[in-house]
């Protein structure tokens, strides 16, 4: 972070006041068009939306008080980020390997391997969910498979709870994961690779001491976006999820279109924003602190 | 409640042509219906049951009227609620749960009250015409089993039977909500029709407790017939219009549906308030009254009519896959809309709490 500081182009080193203000009004033009964009189409109106959890129609803090008066609700939040935490795990464990073989792999079969990544990617999540019920059921392809190839003399419950639930997010999030590693991957210089086994590395201490410290900001970056992609799940944990698979984006999606309150459902999406915040700025300072002993 | 993706086979298909297609056509026709008086727009569930809904209604209904019907699917009660709360109500005739309509104050701010003095609705039950909707269809929510799971065995027969794991062997399924579960348990229990409201809630969600780990919970109804026709499940509740379109498409598939002990729900046609062609709508709620229409489409569907006179008309065979005669006979109860549209939030909460501690 320090290096790439020093480095990059940096407002306040630029001498003289002309420099200042032409660097000024450039970084302005760069950022207005973005910025302008989600302000008229994302800020005001979540921020509309998520008004609604403090009018009830006059000024209440009620419909927080709901959500932290029962144990129902933050067990509910508990769960969410536990699978969503879960999840972005495994696809993460998945994931880099592949990314890997993709910047290895010659450009035909590159070609070939993003086309089947993507595949999966283009289907309907409610048919990804419902394949996933037949493969996975106690009669489904997986279970036949281990049963009546003796591994398993009793067939195994795969779906209908926890574990299905998380089958089928890392489905889901694995070839998003893929795309963003491979996409920071790319940048890496190969070459630092056979300089290492040059110096008489071995490829695996290659690989350990160069190309996986060099590909790590990469990974803590798009963890931290499957993560937040994980916690907004719905649909999979409701189809795949068993009686206690209950996520808050399912409590949320309830409330707005089936009980039509929609107070308490901003006031959920609100707790979910908040926590998700909460949640990343500790981690980045926990980034930030360990780059701090490093540099010292 | 109601999934418009039908699983079978076919409805993979075109359930990936509706989540392509679906929102860029439904926003096409709705420009387009704006710009003239002669049309109206119909939203409902999507699926086969909205293709024989234009078979059977909407079509002849154009010819004879000159209205065009533009039927959208995928209908939401976010979405009325967010058109009515805009002022830009695009659709003018919502197929709506009982529930929508049930609870006059919250019905009052997303619909139109009906004018029944321009409405033909001789035949249909006076409970099912209510201010701010006409009772359009019928469901049942039965019990239904795989044939094979009982072979050469008794089949259960009542709620009290799917309690009954020793006699009955077999994978149980239930929706994971409380509407319709509470009743079941309660009938389960013995509780006769007659004083099963107002519900013994806590009494029910006892009697659940007894065998709650031993339930698939599933949570849209495409699941519980897709697992019950895999043979995953042994016995489900399940809706009886889902048996029947499966039945329809693939008729060898081993399902059977216990009639009695079944919950009638009605589907009701109202119109969402600030509807710009509440004319056209009320001409199109009175036309999908019809008995003889409504038994055209319950012949094709196995979807029962709002209007009891539609059975007249119906051989016997095609009545008995209808919820509307078994109620008529007493062996299905109705679902008592009222007293659940003004506490479904306080139940819903008590039974995610209940699954989740």
């Amino acid at each position: 972070m320090h290096a790439q500081a020093e480095n990059s182009y940096s407002l306040r080193q630029s001498s003289g006041l002309t420099d200042f203000l032409l660097a000024r009004l450039g970084f302005v033009t760069l950022i207005t068009p973005g910025a302008v964009f989600l302000i008229i189409c994302f800020i005001i109106p979540v921020a509309l939306l998520l008004q609604q959890s403090f009018f009830d129609p006059d000024f209440t803090f009620d419909f927080y008080r709901k959500a932290f008066s029962s144990p129902v609700y933050l067990s509910v939040f508990k769960v969410s980020f536990e699978i969503a935490l879960v999840s972005t795990a495994l696809s993460l464990l998945a994931s880099y390997p592949l990314a890997f073989a993709l910047i290895i792999a010659p450009t035909r079969l590159r070609a070939l391997m993003l086309g089947l990544i993507l595949l999966p990617f283009w289907t309907n999540i409610l048919i990804r969910c419902y394949a996933w019920m037949l493969v996975l059921q106690t009669k489904g392809m997986v279970n036949s498979v281990l049963t009546s190839s003796g591994i398993l003399s009793a067939p195994a419950e795969l779906v209908f709870n926890t574990t299905g639930v998380l089958i089928g997010m890392t489905h889901y999030l694995i070839p998003i994961n893929t795309l963003m590693l491979y996409s920071s991957m790319k940048g890496i210089d190969l070459q630092l690779l056979n300089a290492a086994k040059g110096l008489g590395a071995d490829p695996l201490r290659a690989f350990v001491n160069v190309f996986f410290p060099l590909s790590l900001p990469a990974l803590k970056a798009s963890a931290v976006l499957v993560f937040v992609i994980a916690l907004g799940f719905f649909v999979t944990p409701a189809l795949l999820g068993g009686r206690g698979d209950i996520t808050v984006a399912m409590l949320i999606s309830s409330y707005f279109s089936e009980l039509l309150n929609w107070g308490f459902g901003s006031a959920l999406a609100t707790l979910l924003l908040i926590f998700t915040a909460a949640l990343l700025i500790l981690y980045y300072s926990f980034q930030r602190d360990a780059q701090d002993r490093r540099a010292k | 409640m109601k999934n418009s993706v039908k699983m079978t086979r076919r409805a993979f298909t075109s359930a990936v042509g509706a989540a392509a297609l679906g929102i860029p056509l439904g926003l096409t026709s709705m420009k387009s219906a704006k710009a003239n008086d002669d049309t109206v727009v119909f939203a409902g569930w999507g699926g086969n049951w909205q293709e024989a809904e234009r078979e059977y209604f909407f079509k002849d209904f154009e010819r004879e009227t000159g209205i065009r019907v533009v039927d959208v699917p995928d209908l939401d009660l976010a979405k009325v609620k967010t058109m009515v709360d805009s002022g830009n109500v695009s659709w003018d005739v919502v197929q709506a749960l009982d529930m929508w309509v049930a609870d006059k104050d919250k019905a009052a701010s997303l619909w139109e009250e009906i004018d029944y003095s321009e409405i033909q609705s001789e035949g249909v039950p006076k409970d099912l015409l209510r201010p701010y909707g006409a009772g359009v269809a019928t469901f049942a929510m039965i019990l239904a089993y795989n044939t094979k799971a009982f072979e050469g065995k008794q089949a259960p027969a009542s709620w009290a039977d799917y309690w009954d794991f020793e006699k009955f062997v077999g994978k149980r399924g239930m929706i994971d909500a409380p509407r319709y579960a509470l009743e079941i348990a309660l009938m389960a229990k013995g509780v006769p029709p007659k004083d099963l409201y107002p519900l013994d809630v806590e009494g029910a969600l006892e009697h659940w407790d007894k065998i709650k780990n031993d339930v698939l919970w599933w949570d849209k109804f495409p699941q519980s017939i897709n697992l019950l026709a895999s043979g995953e499940l042994a016995v489900t509740m399940t809706s009886h219009g889902r048996v029947m379109s499966l039945l329809e498409e693939e008729p060898d598939t081993p399902i059977k549906i216990v009639w009695s002990q079944g919950i009638l729900t009605t589907d009701f046609l109202s119109i969402p308030k600030g509807s710009k062609r509440k004319k056209n709508a009320q001409k199109l709620i009175s036309w999908m009254l019809d008995p003889k229409r409504q038994a055209d489409y319950a012949k094709a569907t196995g979807v029962g009519p709002s209007n009891f006179k539609a059975l007249d008309s119906l051989d016997d065979a095609t009545k008995k896959t209808l919820p509307s005669y078994y109620y008529q006979t007493g062996q299905i109860i109705e679902f008592n809309a009222d007293w659940w549209s003004t506490r479904e939030q306080e139940l819903v909460e008590r039974w995610n709490f209940w699954q989740l501690i």
